[in-house]
């Protein structure tokens, strides 16, 4: 319950940032679009399309990326991406958690996947206001810099993760 | 595709368009991606170590008949934030309480017990393991063992239990059992005259036939009851087979082999059974219990198929079963059947046919309009015709409707009469 809750509230949190900033900008038809696709979102989900979260995720974060460069302000657009990726993450959960036994202690796996979930999103929350609030200079030798060593290193994030897998 | 690699693609994207477009918000916009990915590196699961003993509440069932699955799932490795184990089990199984899919939280040393119940088809469905997969609360990164289990489940075919089902082959074996062996000697039926010999019971003399006689003793003689050699064949070519509305005229034939087999064992024969369809399938001919089991574990297992080779019967290895014994092939029969079982009539073996009928058993899914009732008539008569011939040719044939009960169509055709029905001499 607490699970679904939270999938739905970040849901329509994130779209409802994102809409939001866009309307306030004098984008309404985008802003109507991005409600259709929460209310689209939510009746996949209902319907247990868990695969419509994966494709949220990308829509939001790309239309988030899209208003950055519009010049809409970063706290809705970062609430935006924010939402996604917890309704994406909270979507593939409750679909493993209808695995689980009616005997299994799910509150203690709802309870240790939200108490992952909480700090992380305030890490990143905090990280991110950080990180905008930092404005570093971007030379041409450091972006070069910045471009390989970005390649390298998640380069090596994908292929220990695929690995894993 | 992978969960890892659409948020590790989009992080790749966000941090090379916040790059490339000298962009720090896009950058910044990446930082919960990349926060979130990196947790599923730190707490990734480092080894599965479970062990699984699975328990059954029956190997052997009948078809439709629920079995429970226990599952003992113990963590012999460190502690494992999400695991969902996965019992493999046959599509042609059905589950029908629980699931054979299981999350839980394991910490070192812990054990869960998971149970489900499943129902299936005649069949032999072989369990060979779990597939356990453990994963960071996120699911991030994955670990993935397969622990076997081992375990079979048989699903025999629910047949009825046939009565006193009286062949009459030209050899028997040495055991007493209660099978004609058309030798004299103690018995229960009369078989002829002989001289008195000293030992004989003075209730066996026949007084009639001693009286016409003066100066000699006749004692009665009768026939002994032995065992015999039986070996049946399961026909399942496919060119036999009708399916209709989801269900296989083969079941039957499999019911009526399975009926038969248990009988003949129950009688103490020594029985055999061979499969005939996309291979040979020849389960050795034995006594008792065990080979009972032998035969319901062949027939669980027996499947319709095709083959050049056997696709008609000519190529029975009839060397299998020993001359002059019984055999009783359970077939719907096609045409070119016949020479074949003339064949093995003349080399001295006692054939019988169960043949379930695939006229009547197709014509129930079928339109009941003129063009079918012509055609169903056509088809009658020619295997009327095919089941005469078999007749004239000492072939013991029995045209099946499986409608009806096997148990009472070899009751009335093949089922021993009574003892007082032949005391009264009514035959």
């Amino acid at each position: 319950m607490a699970v679904s809750f939270a999938l739905f509230f970040s849901l329509w949190m994130g779209t409802g940032a994102l809409a939001w900033a866009y309307w306030d900008a004098g984008y309404a038809p985008a802003a109507w679009g991005l409600g259709g696709f929460a209310l689209l979102w939510t009746l996949g989900l209902l319907r247990r399309r868990t695969w419509l979260s994966g494709f949220g995720l990308v829509l939001l974060t790309l239309t988030a990326v899209a208003g950055l460069y519009l010049g809409l302000p970063f706290g809705w657009m970062l609430a935006g991406t924010l939402g996604a990726l917890l309704a994406y993450d909270l979507s593939y959960f409750s679909r493993r958690l209808r695995y689980a036994a009616p005997g299994e202690d799910t509150a203690f796996l709802q309870r240790a996947h939200l108490m992952r979930l909480g700090p992380l999103t305030l890490l990143g929350l905090a990280l991110s206001t950080l990180a905008i609030l930092w404005q570093a200079s971007f030379s041409f030798e450091w972006a070069v810099f910045s471009v390989l060593a970005g390649v390298w290193g998640l380069s090596l994030l994908v292929g220990w993760l695929r690995g894993n897998q | 595709m992978r969960r890892s690699l659409v948020l590790a693609l989009l992080l790749y994207a966000l941090v090379f368009a916040g790059l490339a477009s000298m962009n720090g918000a896009v950058l910044a916009l990446a930082v919960p991606l990349a926060l979130y990915l990196l947790s599923g590196l730190w707490f990734a699961p480092q080894d599965v170590r479970i062990r699984v003993e699975r328990t059954m509440s029956a190997e052997r069932v009948t078809s439709g008949q629920p079995v429970t699955v226990t599952l003992r799932v113990t963590n012999a490795g460190r502690r494992l934030e999400e695991l969902m184990l996965e019992d493999e089990i046959s599509p042609a199984l059905t589950i029908i309480e629980g699931r054979a899919r299981h999350l839980c939280s394991l910490a070192a040393g812990q054990s869960i017990v998971w149970t489900y119940t499943l129902a299936g088809p005649r069949g032999s469905f072989v369990f060979p393991g779990v597939t356990a997969t453990a994963s960071d609360h996120l699911d991030l990164a994955r670990r993935t063992q397969y622990v076997e289990t081992g375990g079979q489940l048989f699903v025999l075919p629910p047949f009825t239990r046939l009565k006193n089902v009286a062949i009459r082959p030209r050899q028997t074996r040495v055991y007493a059992g209660n099978i004609p062996a058309r030798i004299g000697g103690p018995g229960v039926e009369f078989f002829g005259l002989r001289e008195y010999r000293p030992g004989d019971a003075p209730r066996w003399i026949n007084w009639r036939a001693s009286a016409r006689h003066p100066r000699t003793l006749f004692s009665n003689e009768f026939e002994q009851e032995r065992v015999a050699d039986v070996g049946i064949i399961l026909d399942g070519r496919r060119r036999t087979d009708v399916a209709s509305g989801g269900h296989s005229l083969f079941e039957y034939t499999v019911l009526a082999a399975a009926a038969l087999a248990d009988a003949f064992i129950s009688a103490g024969n020594r029985v055999g059974l061979l499969q005939y369809g996309r291979t040979l399938r020849w389960t050795f001919p034995g006594y008792g219990h065990v080979q009972r089991e032998r035969i319901l574990q062949a027939l669980a297992r027996a499947e319709v198929g095709d083959s050049p080779v056997f696709a008609d019967l000519a190529r029975l290895p009839s060397q299998l079963f020993p001359t002059n014994s019984q055999l009783v092939l359970v077939s719907p029969l096609l045409n070119g059947d016949l020479e074949t079982l003339i064949r093995l009539r003349s080399r001295g073996y006692q054939v019988m046919v169960i043949s379930p009928d695939p006229v009547s058993y197709e014509l129930r899914a079928l339109p009941n309009n003129a063009h079918t009732r012509l055609a169903a008539r056509i088809v009658r008569m020619e295997r009327r015709m095919l089941l005469l011939r078999l007749q004239r040719a000492g072939v013991q044939a029995l045209d099946w409707d499986v409608s009806l009960p096997l148990d009472r169509l070899v009751k009335g055709r093949l089922g021993r009469p009574p003892a007082w029905r032949n005391a009264l001499g009514r035959h």
